[in-house]
C-alpha cells in the first residue's frame, strides 16, 4: 500500500482533531489551526487526486483489523478525492471571504466555538465523501447537522435562532426517513458495506423478491436526503438559515452541506442500489417531477423577494431543483450534469454570498434593494464579483452556469417523454434567474445621487477582494475548461460501478 | 488573407474599446481620432477579408464535448460583416457631434466600440455554439448603452430588453441542443445539417422546436408578441437606436433566423410543413403589425422603431418563404433597410440634437432651417415606401416575387400584406415630410406651448417670428441675425447657434447622411451586382 492511500483517513481524523485541540485554544489560533487543517487537507486530496487519476483504479482502506463485512472501510476513486479538493477550495475561500463579517457578527469568546464547528464540518463531509459504510454515513450526516445547526447559530439573534430550530425539525426529519431507509436495507440485505449491499440487492433483483420494500427504502433515502438537501417542496427552512446566518456559513450551507447530502445520495445511488435498479424505479420520477416544479417555483420565490441574500437563498433551491432534475433523468450523461453542477453552483453560489456580503457593506448594512442602488459603484470589486455570479446563474458562456445548462439540456433530449418538460423548464427558469439576478446586477449600477456613502475599495480590504478574484476564476476555469472536468466526472462515476 | 485575421478583427474593438476608459486622452479630438482610426483598421481589416473571399476555419477555444468557439467566412457572413463594418465607422463619426451632450461618454463608446466586434463574432461564427456565444454577449456588451441616460425609463427599457433578450437566447438554446444531437455537425452548412437516420421518428418534436427556436432567435428581430421591447429602448442615445437597434442588434436575430433555417435545419426539411406556415403567419402579422403602430405613435424615435418592427419581418417572411428567391430577397431587405432606416434615424437624432424635439407635431417648418438632414429623410422615406429607383423598391420586388413564385396561399396573404404595409409606411413618413416641409412652423400653437413649457421660454415667441419673416422676406435675411441675437441668449444650452436659422449640424453629422444616400440611390439604380452575389449565396454557390 502507498502511503498516500492513507490520505483519507488522515483528513477525516486530522479535522476531528483540530476540532477537539481548537476547544482550548484561544479564537486566534483555532483561526489559523482551521485554515492550516482546510490547506493541508486541500493538499492531501490533491495528492490522492494525482495518485489516483495515475493509477486510474478506486481502492479500498481499512479502517481497523476486520475484514470485509464486518469492518468499517473508506474507498477512494478519483471523484471522491476531487470533490474533497473541491470542498476544501470553497471552504477556504468562504471563511477568508466571510471573516470579517464573522468578526462583527459574533462574539469574540464564541469564534473558537465557531472554528469546532467548521472543521467538525470539514470532518464530515470528508467523511460522507469517502466512506464505504452505510451506518458510519449515518453517523457524519448527524455530526454534519449538529455543526451546520451551530454554524447558523452562532450568530445570535431571534431570526437565526428561529431559523436554527426550523433547520434542525426539517434535518432531523430527513436523518430518520434516512434511519429508516437504512434499517430496512439491512434487513433486506444483512449487511452495512455499500459493496456487499450492492451485491445482495442484486441477487435480491435477480430472483424478483422483496420489489416493494426495496421501492420503499430507495424512496426513504431519496427523501431523507432530499428533505436535507433542501429539494422543493421542503425547502422552508432554507431562505431563513441561509438568509440571516453569518455570510461564511451561509456560503458553506449552500454550497457544501447541501451539496455534500446530494453527493452521498449520488453514492448510494450508484454503489448501493445499483444505477439500473435506481433509474428503473419510480423514484427517479418523483425527483425529476420536484426538481423541474424546484427550478420554476425557487425563482419565482427569488423573484418576489425584497432581500438580497433570502433571493441568492431562494435561487439555491431553484439550482437544486436543476441538480435533482438531471438525475431524475435516469441517464449516465444526466447524473454527469448534474455532477457538473453540483460543483457549479457551489462555486458560484458562494461567490454569490460573499459579493452580497461586500455590496450590502457600503449601503449602510441594509440588504434591501432599494438602498443597494449604486452599491457597484461604492465597492466596485464586490460589485464585478456579484455581476460575474449573476451572469454564470443565468447560463451566459464562457462562466460555469452554461456549461452546466448545455450538459443538462444535452442530457434530456432524447429522453422520450421527459424531454420537452426538461428543456422547457431550463428556458423558463433561464429567464426567471435573468429577471432576478439581472435586475440585481443593473440595481447596483445604477448610480445613488445621495451622497455621502461610504466606498470601500480593494485595496482596504485585500484578502476579500483576493478571495473575489479567485471565486471569478474558479468560476471562469469551470466554463472554460469544463471538458477535463466533465472526463474526469465520468470517469468517477464509472469508478463508482 | 489568412483566416487567422479573423479573431484579430472581432478582438481589435473588443480590447480597444475596454481600454478607452482607461487611457488618458488629454483632449476629447484625441479619444476621437483614436476610436476613429480603431474603427477603421477593423472595417479595412474586415472588407479584407471579405474581397478575398470565403476562408477556412479557425477554432479558437474548446468548449465541453469537443465543441469549440470557431470562425469561418462564408458568403452569408460576409453579407452580414459587410454590411456592419460599413455602417460602424460613419456612426461613430456621428455620435462624436451627437455625444457632445450626453454624460459619461467614455462608458458609452468602451461598449459602443466593444459591441462592433460582439458583432462581428456574430457574422464570423463557423457554428451555432460560436453564434449563441457572442449572441448573448451582443446583449450584455448593448445593455449599458440602452441605460446610458440612467433615467428611470432607461432602467425599464434596459430591463425588459434584458429579460426579453436572455429568454429569447434561453428558447433559441433548445434548438441549439437538438441541432447538437440531431444533427451530424453544428457547423453552418448550405442545405442543413439534420441527419437523415435520426430525423425520421422525430419529425413532430424537430419541427416544434424548429418554431420555438424561430421564436426565441426572432426576439432580437421583434417578431409579434415579443417586439415591445424595441420601441422602448429607443430611450438610449440615437447613435445606439440607429445603429443597434436598427441594424447590428435586431439584424443579428435576423442573421440567426437565416443561419437556423437554411444552415440548420435546412429548407427542405421545413418546406412546405405546418412548422413553416406557422413562422411565416407569424412574420405576415407582424409587417401589417408594426406599420399600424408606427401609424398610430406620435414620437419620432418610437415611430421608426415601430417602422423596424415591421420592415425586420419583411426579411424575415423572405427567410420563410424558403426558397432561394426568396433568401435573394430577405439578404437585400437586410443590407437594405439597414442603410434607409440608419438614415432616417440619424435624421431624427440630428433634429432632436439640434432643437431638442422629439415628437412629430413639433416638426412645423424644421426641413426649411434644416434643408439637408430632411432632404436625406424624404431620401429614407421614398425608400422605405418602396418607389423605383430606390434601393427598397429592389428588396420588396424580390420579396413579392419569391412570394408569387412559391404559390403558397400564406404567401400571397404575405403580399397583400407587404402592399398593406408600403401604403402604412407612405403615410407615416410622409406625415413627418410634409409638416417639415409644407407646414408653417407657426401652424401648431399647442406645439410651440409645449416646447414653451420644456425650458424654451425665451425662443419660443421670438423664433418662429423671425423665421416667419426671413422666409417670407429674403431681403430681411441680413437684419435676422440681430433680431435673433438676444433670442438666442435665451436659448437653454446654447442649443441654437448664434448666427442662422440654418439649423443643419456640422460635417459629422452630414457625412454620414450622405453617404447614406447615396447608397440609396445606387443600390436602386444598379443592383445588379450586390443582388448577383445573393444570389449565388441562396443557391449555396458561396
Amino acid at each position: 500500500m502507498r502511503f498516500v492511500q492513507n490520505f483519507p483517513f488522515f483528513s477525516i481524523i486530522l479535522s476531528m482533531f483540530a476540532g477537539i485541540v481548537s476547544s482550548v485554544l484561544p479564537p486566534r489560533a483555532a483561526k489559523w489551526v482551521n485554515t492550516v487543517l482546510i490547506v493541508t487537507v486541500g493538499v492531501m486530496s490533491a495528492a490522492l487526486l494525482t495518485f489516483l487519476s495515475g493509477t486510474g483504479e478506486p481502492f479500498v482502506y481499512r479502517m481497523g483489523h476486520f475484514p470485509a463485512p464486518w469492518g468499517n472501510e473508506i474507498r477512494a476513486g478519483v471523484l471522491e478525492a476531487g470533490m474533497a479538493l473541491f470542498f476544501c477550495i470553497i471552504m477556504l475561500l468562504s471563511m477568508a471571504g466571510g471573516r470579517k463579517k464573522l468578526i462583527g457578527e459574533v462574539e469574540y469568546s464564541k469564534h473558537s466555538l465557531y472554528y469546532i464547528m467548521v472543521d467538525l464540518l470539514l470532518s464530515s463531509l470528508l467523511a460522507l465523501v469517502y466512506t464505504n459504510d452505510l451506518f458510519t454515513a449515518y453517523v457524519f450526516v448527524e455530526i454534519n447537522t449538529i455543526s451546520a445547526c451551530g454554524l447558523i447559530m452562532i450568530r445570535q439573534n431571534g431570526r437565526t435562532i428561529e431559523a436554527a430550530v426550523r433547520y434542525m425539525i426539517m434535518s432531523l426529519l430527513g436523518s430518520g426517513l434516512f434511519l429508516m431507509g437504512l434499517c430496512t436495507l439491512y434487513d433486506l440485505t444483512g449487511h452495512l458495506l455499500m459493496s456487499n449491499i450492492r451485491e445482495s440487492v442484486e441477487q435480491i433483483m435477480e430472483q424478483g423478491v422483496y420489489t416493494v420494500p426495496l421501492a420503499i427504502t430507495i424512496g426513504l433515502i431519496s427523501a431523507g436526503l432530499a428533505i436535507k438537501s433542501a429539494l422543493y417542496p421542503f425547502h422552508t427552512w432554507l431562505p431563513d438559515a441561509y438568509g440571516y446566518s453569518t455570510v461564511s456559513s451561509a456560503a458553506m450551507l449552500s454550497s457544501l452541506v447541501s451539496k455534500g447530502y446530494i453527493f452521498l445520495l449520488i453514492k448510494i445511488i450508484y454503489r448501493v442500489i445499483g444505477f439500473e435498479a435506481f433509474a428503473q424505479s419510480k423514484i427517479i420520477d418523483v425527483l425529476f417531477v420536484f426538481g423541474v416544479l424546484g427550478m420554476i417555483f425557487g425563482s419565482v420565490s427569488a423573484i418576489r423577494e425584497n432581500d438580497i441574500r433570502r433571493m441568492i437563498a431562494f435561487s439555491s433551491v431553484a439550482q437544486i431543483g436543476y441538480i435533482y432534475m438531471g438525475m431524475g433523468l435516469g441517464t449516465q450523461i444526466g447524473m454527469t450534469a448534474s455532477v457538473f453542477h453540483i460543483l457549479s453552483h457551489a462555486a458560484t453560489k458562494s461567490l454569490l454570498f460573499i459579493a452580497a456580503i461586500g455590496l450590502t457593506d457600503v449601503s449602510r448594512g441594509s440588504r434591501r434593494f432599494i438602498d443597494l442602488t449604486g452599491a457597484g459603484y461604492r465597492h466596485k470589486m464586490a460589485g464585478a464579483a456579484f455581476t460575474v455570479g449573476a451572469l454564470s446563474m443565468v447560463g451566459i458562456p464562457m462562466f460555469s452556469g452554461f456549461v452546466s445548462k448545455l450538459l443538462f439540456a444535452e442530457a434530456s433530449v432524447g429522453h422520450f417523454y421527459k424531454m420537452l418538460p426538461a428543456v422547457i423548464a431550463l428556458a423558463v427558469s433561464t429567464i426567471l434567474n435573468a429577471i432576478y439576478f439581472m435586475k440585481t446586477a443593473i440595481r447596483i449600477y445604477v448610480p445613488e445621487r445621495r451622497m455621502g456613502r461610504e466606498v470601500i475599495t480593494a485595496g482596504q480590504e485585500p484578502v476579500y477582494a483576493a478571495v473575489l478574484v479567485c471565486f471569478i476564476l474558479l468560476n471562469i476555469a469551470l466554463g472554460m475548461l469544463s471538458q477535463p472536468i466533465v472526463e474526469w466526472i465520468g470517469t468517477g462515476l464509472s469508478m463508482f460501478g | 488573407m489568412n483566416p487567422v485575421w479573423m479573431p484579430v478583427a472581432i478582438l481589435i474593438p473588443v480590447l480597444g474599446g475596454a481600454l478607452v476608459p482607461v487611457l488618458p486622452f488629454r483632449k476629447r479630438i484625441h479619444m476621437e481620432i483614436y476610436l476613429e482610426t480603431l474603427m477603421t483598421v477593423t472595417s479595412l481589416l474586415v472588407w479584407g477579408l471579405i474581397v478575398r473571399g470565403p476562408a477556412g476555419a479557425v477554432p479558437v477555444v474548446k468548449f465541453v464535448n469537443n465543441l469549440s468557439l470557431s470562425f469561418r467566412l462564408d458568403g452569408c457572413g460576409m453579407v452580414f460583416s459587410g454590411l456592419v463594418s460599413a455602417l460602424w465607422p460613419l456612426a461613430t463619426l456621428y455620435s462624436f457631434e451627437y455625444m457632445k451632450k450626453e454624460r459619461h461618454e467614455k462608458v458609452f463608446f468602451m461598449f459602443f466600440t466593444m459591441t462592433y466586434g460582439v458583432t462581428l463574432g456574430i457574422s464570423f461564427a463557423e457554428d451555432l455554439l460560436t453564434m449563441y456565444f457572442f449572441y448573448e454577449l451582443l446583449t450584455l456588451s448593448t445593455v449599458p448603452l440602452v441605460l446610458h441616460t440612467l433615467t428611470r425609463e432607461a432602467i425599464l427599457a434596459a430591463r425588459k430588453y434584458l429579460y426579453y433578450s436572455l429568454g429569447g437566447a434561453a428558447f433559441a438554446f433548445i434548438g441549439l441542443v437538438f441541432l447538437m444531437l440531431y444533427g451530424t455537425t453544428l457547423n453552418f452548412t448550405y442545405g442543413g445539417v439534420l441527419s437523415e437516420g435520426l430525423t425520421g421518428e422525430q419529425t413532430v418534436p424537430l419541427l416544434l422546436i424548429y418554431v420555438i427556436a424561430f421564436m426565441g432567435f426572432g426576439v432580437k428581430a421583434a417578431v409579434c408578441p415579443f417586439n415591445s421591447w424595441l420601441p422602448q429602448a429607443g430611450v438610449a442615445p440615437t447613435p445606439v437606436t440607429a445603429l443597434l437597434h436598427a441594424v447590428a442588434v435586431v439584424k443579428a436575430g435576423a442573421f440567426a433566423i437565416i443561419r437556423l433555417t437554411w444552415y440548420c435545419y435546412g429548407v427542405d426539411f421545413l418546406r412546405g410543413t405546418w412548422a413553416q406556415q406557422a413562422v411565416m403567419a407569424v412574420t405576415v402579422f407582424t409587417i401589417v403589425y408594426g406599420c399600424s403602430r408606427a401609424l398610430k405613435e406620435t414620437h419620432i424615435k418610437r415611430r421608426l422603431a415601430w417602422s423596424t418592427v415591421s420592415n425586420l419581418s419583411y426579411i424575415l417572411f423572405g427567410v420563410t418563404v424558403m426558397t432561394p428567391l426568396g433568401l435573394v430577397g430577405a439578404l437585400a431587405h437586410m443590407v437594405f433597410h439597414a442603410v434607409m432606416k440608419i438614415c432616417s434615424f440619424f435624421c431624427a437624432g440630428a433634429v432632436m440634437y439640434r432643437t431638442e424635439k422629439h415628437y412629430v407635431h413639433e416638426l412645423n417648418g424644421l426641413g426649411r432651417r434644416m434643408p439637408a438632414v430632411f432632404a436625406a429623410f424624404t431620401v429614407s422615406a421614398l425608400a422605405l415606401m418602396g418607389v423605383p429607383g430606390l434601393c427598397g423598391f429592389v428588396s420588396k420586388w424580390y420579396l413579392a416575387n419569391a412570394a408569387v413564385m412559391s404559390g403558397q396561399p400564406l404567401a400571397l396573404a404575405g403580399i397583400a400584406a407587404l402592399l398593406v404595409s408600403a401604403l402604412l409606411t407612405a403615410i407615416y413618413m410622409f406625415s413627418i415630410v410634409v409638416r417639415a416641409f409644407f407646414v408653417p412652423e407657426d401652424a401648431g400653437e399647442p406645439a410651440a406651448a409645449g416646447a414653451a413649457e420644456a425650458g424654451h421660454a425665451g425662443t419660443a415667441s421670438a423664433v418662429p417670428e423671425s423665421v416667419g419673416a426671413a422666409s417670407a422676406v429674403p431681403e430681411s435675411v441680413g437684419a435676422a441675425p440681430a433680431g435673433n441675437v438676444p433670442a438666442e441668449g435665451g436659448a437653454a444650452a446654447g442649443v441654437l447657434p448664434a448666427a442662422a436659422e440654418r439649423l443643419d449640424p456640422n460635417w459629422l453629422m452630414l457625412l454620414p447622411l450622405l453617404v447614406f444616400v447615396v447608397f440609396m440611390i445606387l443600390f436602386g439604380l444598379g443592383s445588379d451586382s450586390i443582388v448577383g452575389l445573393f444570389t449565388d449565396i441562396s443557391n449555396g454557390v458561396i
